[in-house]
């Protein structure tokens, strides 16, 4: 029984997402299984979060049948509304039969080591209990309490706490936080029938294969080949960082950069063709990374310049440049100031340390060769950055690198880049985007009408 | 000098069949030359030595001060000095250091309260010293040809002990490894592919601490591959080769999967670490056998003492890991954690206080009084004592 229903637990969401990105309205029409299989479970994992809220407010005690039910009829709804749409399921391993000689065999064998990878790490997951610092202090912390009382208990910082002016509210260290990333785990210790923090981390298992099931299907919506598509999905989920956010689970960045990614992913597709349904899954996603953690609201208007791009090529883009500009000389004048920005304590101050983000991007093994590749694809693709196909792209990616110049170069933040403790993670949150990007350049330099001229003159 | 692209015409597959292969190739031809560029400048003796490997049992060893004795080839020792160090030296036949980049001692029984440290003379008289790391009760193999002071000609080893004995020290033998290229090459290899655990930093980074601080593998296969490339692009102006962008992203995803296969042991070798420690196991219980498993228990017993309804609890502790972990531990009660307790008037009666490896607070019994800080005292019951670590319910 307790099987079943974590099963249950783990999949209704899944469906739950599945289902209603097929709602007619948003024309799914040209989406493949990947993508929607991908977009599905993160899409799906965040309205059953919202569907608990909404239980919540309607003072429903929390529960797994309260839950499952709600998200069964939403399911049922959803397959209700998507009645009309066709099924259209492309041959399994499809990709695989359509390639010719050794290609088959290095697909196979990236296959197998992703696959191998994300079965280590799910046995991690299942063995170990809660490990990482954050996951203790600030996620878990709140997840516990609701799942025990079955409702959504307000928790406050710690001198209102002890003031005692609001009974029954709880502290931990970071009450400010959105409540996503624990109800996730709520939902998944209801399923299990009891409390059992190893296993309620399983669905950062789920959003990394997630992640990879929507980069490979977004990567061949853009015409990339299957072999291409698969070498950097493996990049992707081989990042050693993102593999200990998936074995050490616990955390929101894996979240946060699923998010971010999927919603990036989808806009590069709709700045292309202005595909209705990527355009929708950009503004869905993008909003979603607000509820995951607090800098997903930042990464959220990462989106607004590239967007103005989209609507006013030139305009938009002397109207970015002047306003960062403007932005960086006002951080420049304002020198040394302290204030509250969505939740926290924020000390202005310039210092640039440039050593601990080469140790950590082109020494150490947390990335192997992915800042090498964005060195290479940038480089090679210079004079295209900012041609029509590629300029939304390019500011979004600009846009992401200087929301974290700001944090590291000229807050206080910039004290944790020389520990190494935020470095990486906030790097997380934008790779998946970054990747897609890099795969994007890399087979556009290769399919060139230039190159291919060149090609042709000199075979 | 031909460029090619995907998809390759019919007539061109001939070549690809020889292509397929020339990217692998390419890489370790790099690889070659670059290891042998790094040995060049770091390889600290002969590349095939004639130096025999020296070995010497711990019976050779005199023990200069301190008390013990030679039992069974071995060395024992089984008291220090008044102050505290016992001295054990050895005259070999004198020796060229660059002969010699390992040295093992082997020994056993240390316990925490015990350093080691092995010093050298050479024939200029000099002595010069380098700590011995204890490692799973045995000494670690100590890479002395890193040491600038390991060179010209070795008279005397010795090994200093320092601390205090719980039990006797027993000196097995002490050996010299010889330099030898495939015994380094064996030696780098291994070191590829020692495990680096899970940490309390690995959510942030990376560790890499078992890994050769001199050679970043990341950097490594960067420039491995960056040499490839370079090959390949004289071979292609040269025309025996095709300059082939399939050869080039070969070459790059080979890189990726050597580093990933490094990183794919690791992960190997740590799960099954983690299947020793937890598997079977319910949640509890995995608690229980984590390094903070006493932490966990104490909460799991302060737990018992708490009445099921949701009372306010203060917990104190000042380490920062046993504050957090011990808090999380302690829900769904409603708990605070802090470092110091607060001024009195803030803590209300009825809230309980937990406390665990916690300083500067007292509690007399007489007066059932708990007393911190600056003359800061509550009235409190004690409901749970054990090894300094206590809860109490306010009055």
């Amino acid at each position: 029984m307790e099987l079943f229903t974590l099963v249950a637990g783990l999949f209704l969401p899944w469906l739950l997402g599945v289902v209603w990105l097929r709602a007619p309205w948003l024309r799914a029409t040209g989406v493949t299984w990947p993508t929607l299989l991908g977009y599905g479970y993160l899409g799906g994992i965040l309205l059953t979060t919202l569907v608990m809220r909404l239980l919540d407010a309607l003072g429903i005690r929390l529960g797994f049948f309260s839950i499952g039910l709600a998200l069964l009829l939403l399911i049922v709804a959803g397959v209700w509304f998507g009645r009309g749409e066709s099924w259209r399921i492309r041959r399994p391993g499809a990709d695989w039969h359509s390639l010719a000689g050794w290609r088959k065999v290095v697909y196979a064998i990236v296959l197998v080591a992703i696959v191998v990878r994300l079965a280590g790490l799910g046995l991690e997951i299942m063995w170990r209990p809660l490990f990482p610092w954050d996951a203790w202090s600030q996620w878990a912390t709140k997840a516990r309490v609701w799942y025990e009382l079955g409702h959504l208990a307000a928790f406050v910082p710690a001198d209102v706490w002890l003031s005692g002016e609001l009974t029954g509210a709880y502290t931990d260290a970071a009450p400010h936080y959105p409540p996503a990333i624990p109800l996730i785990q709520v939902w998944t210790s209801y399923s299990l029938g009891s409390w059992d923090d190893t296993l309620m981390n399983l669905p950062w298992l789920l959003c990394a294969i997630a992640l990879g099931l929507a980069f490979y299907g977004q990567a061949r919506q853009w015409q990339v080949p299957p072999l291409f598509a698969l070498m950097f999905t493996y990049f992707l989920l081989s990042l050693p960082i993102l593999d200990v956010h998936v074995a050490l689970a616990g955390y929101a960045d894996l979240f946060m950069g699923a998010f971010y990614g999927l919603a990036a992913m989808a806009f590069f597709h709709w700045t292309r063709k202005r595909d209705f349904w990527q355009g929708a899954m950009a503004l869905l996603f993008g909003l979603g990374c607000i509820l995951i953690k607090q800098p997903g609201i930042a990464w959220a208007l990462t989106f607004l310049p590239a967007l103005l791009t989209v609507f006013m090529p030139r305009a938009g883009l002397v109207g970015t440049s002047v306003l960062a500009a403007a932005g960086v000389a006002t951080l420049f004048v304002l020198g040394e100031k302290d204030f509250h920005l969505f939740g926290y304590h924020v000390h202005l101050r310039f210092a640039a340390e440039w050593q601990p983000f080469w140790q950590n991007m082109m020494v150490m093994d947390n990335w192997h060769l992915l800042w090498y590749l964005v060195a290479a694809a940038l480089v090679l693709s210079f004079p295209r950055l900012l041609a029509p196909s590629f300029r939304s792209m390019t500011v979004l990616l600009f846009s992401a690198i200087s929301f974290l110049a700001v944090v590291f170069f000229f807050t206080h933040v910039q004290a944790w880049t020389e520990d190494y403790t935020t470095i990486n993670r906030a790097l997380l949150h934008m790779v998946p985007m970054l990747l897609f990007y890099v795969m994007v350049l890399f087979w556009e330099a290769a399919s060139l009408p230039m190159v291919m001229t060149t090609r042709r003159k000199l075979t | 000098m031909s460029i090619q692209l995907e998809p390759h015409s019919i007539p061109s597959k001939k070549i690809l069949r020889q292509e397929w292969l020339v990217a692998p190739l390419l890489f370790f031809a790099s690889a070659l030359i670059l290891s042998l560029v790094y040995l060049h400048y770091n390889w600290p003796g002969k590349w095939i030595s004639n130096a025999k490997p020296l070995s010497w049992n711990g019976a050779a060893l005199t023990l200069n001060k301190g008390q013990g004795y030679s039992d069974q080839g071995k060395l024992v020792i089984k008291g220090l000095t008044d102050q505290g160090i016992a001295v054990a030296s050895l005259s070999p036949p004198v020796f060229q250091a660059k002969d010699y980049p390992i040295i093992i001692w082997s020994a056993s029984g240390a316990t925490p309260s015990v350093e080691m440290e092995f010093l050298w003379r050479t024939t200029d008289n000099r002595v010069f010293m380098r700590p011995l790391v204890w490692a799973n009760n045995t000494l670690e193999p100590l890479e002395i040809a890193e040491d600038e002071n390991w060179r010209g000609q070795i008279i005397d080893l010795t090994i200093i002990v320092k601390g205090t004995l719980a039990a006797p020290i027993l000196v097995n033998d002490v050996s010299l490894e010889s330099a030898s290229l495939p015994k380094t090459l064996a030696n780098m290899v291994k070191k590829w592919f020692a495990l680096d655990p899970w940490q309390g930093t690995s959510i942030n980074f990376v560790n890499g601490d078992a890994i050769d601080k001199n050679v970043s593998p990341v950097l490594a296969i960067a420039a491995i591959i960056l040499l490839a490339l370079a090959l390949n692009l004289i071979l292609a102006i040269t025309k025996i080769i095709p300059l082939n962008i399939a050869m080039v992203g070969g070459m790059v995803l080979l890189g990726w999967f050597i580093l990933d296969v490094r990183w794919q042991a690791n992960l190997f070798q740590q799960l099954e670490l983690t299947h020793q420690q937890f598997a079977g196991k319910t949640w509890e219980d995995k608690h229980l056998s984590a390094e903070d498993g006493a932490l966990f228990d104490f909460m799991r017993k302060v737990k018992a003492k708490l009445p099921p309804a949701t009372a306010r609890i203060l917990y104190f502790s000042d380490g920062a890991h046993s504050r957090g972990k011990g808090a999380y531990y302690l829900y769904p009660h409603n708990v605070l954690v802090r470092n110091d307790l607060p001024p009195a008037p803030q803590i209300k009666t009825g809230d309980y206080i937990a406390l665990f490896a916690k300083k500067g607070v007292k509690y007399d019994r007489s007066h059932q009084l708990l007393m911190w800080g600056d003359g800061q005292s509550l009235k409190v019951d004690l409901l749970f004592l054990s090894e300094g670590n206590a809860l109490f319910k306010v009055r």
